[in-house]
């Protein structure tokens, strides 16, 4: 399996990226898309715009949907203990608010991306490539696929399994 | 009569199978496998191979038609070319046991096996050995992708 070619690395978003941790797993986001991070302090009741959030976190002066996953990526309804800061993520001109374990700049370098192996690759998956970061994989994502992977979980009316 | 030299895979019970010589290039014995979400059930986990993420398909789980433990002690890293250009490409497929060899002859070729059904789908011949059918894998096809999308169907 090939890294991705130049022109595919030159239509990523960002250079640098920002590892997420759930659960002990990893997603690789770029870094430019984090807007924020908030404490879980600062999350507020959820509305009903939001139904399928934990809460809302205001930012930009209007209030986003905070969303907590496990790691099949199923969404939860409670915040289990271990998640501990809030990150806001820019999709277009919206937010949205995912939790996470811990957060940490990828390095200055540029991960070596993988695409998806084909015999895996879900039409409906969040993510395009995979990499390796210290000796674990991590799933590679953008904020817009995540969105868009999260609308389909909820117009699905239920949690992936 | 040609002959060739394949290895004879075992996936699961009586479920055997076979590649070419060349297209087996690793036994991993006790490998880490590491889940990946949002993915088939017959393809949930990858490993690390000299620095490749590979794909590890569990081809018994897909002739099953259903999830199957993932805990395995032993899989095969194979080689394939998407087409006769193309670079190769490495896939992983969880076996039972070491393969054992086997010289082929044309004059063994046989009918596929007709359960499970899904043999239609991932072998391009078969032969017999010892009077059981032994389908061949069709490599490209299985990693290519082709099998997400008549799972789709």
């Amino acid at each position: 399996m090939a890294e991705l070619t130049s022109m595919e690395a030159a239509s990523e978003p960002a250079l640098l990226y920002a590892v997420l941790t759930f659960d002990g797993r990893k997603l690789l986001l770029p870094q430019a898309e984090v807007r924020s991070l908030e404490p879980l302090l600062d999350i507020e009741p959820i509305t009903a715009e939001f139904s399928d959030a934990v809460g809302t976190i205001a930012f930009g002066g209007e209030y986003w949907p905070v969303y907590c996953l496990d790691w099949e990526l199923a969404l939860l309804n409670e915040v289990p203990n271990i998640r501990r800061v809030c990150v806001v993520l820019s999709v277009g001109e919206a937010y949205l608010g995912l939790l996470c374990d811990q957060i940490a700049p990828f390095g200055s370098s540029r991960p070596a991306l993988q695409p998806m192996p084909a015999c895996m690759a879900r039409s409906y998956s969040p993510f395009h490539a995979l990499t390796i970061h210290a000796g674990e994989i991590a799933c590679v994502t953008t904020a817009a696929q995540l969105w868009a992977f999260l609308q389909s979980t909820s117009d699905a009316g239920a949690a992936y399994g | 009569m040609a002959k060739s030299t394949a290895w004879l895979l075992h996936l699961k019970d009586a479920w055997r199978t076979a590649v070419g010589e060349r297209e087996l290039v690793h036994l991993i014995e006790e490998p880490t496998l590491l889940d990946i979400p949002v993915t088939p059930f017959y393809c949930r986990q990858v490993l690390i191979w000299e620095n490749q993420i590979l794909p590890v398909l569990d081809l018994a789980a897909w002739l099953a038609g259903q999830p199957l433990s993932r805990a395995h002690k032993l899989v095969g890293v194979f080689a394939y070319q998407e087409h006769l250009d193309a670079v190769l490409s490495y896939g992983a497929v969880p076996l039972e046991s070491v393969p054992t060899r086997r010289v082929v002859d044309d004059q063994d070729a046989c009918e596929l096996p007709t359960e499970p059904i899904g043999w239609r789908q991932v072998t391009i011949s078969c032969f017999s050995d010892g009077g059981h059918a032994v389908p061949i894998l069709d490599l490209p096809y299985i990693f290519s992708g082709a099998l997400l999308s008549d799972v789709m169907q």
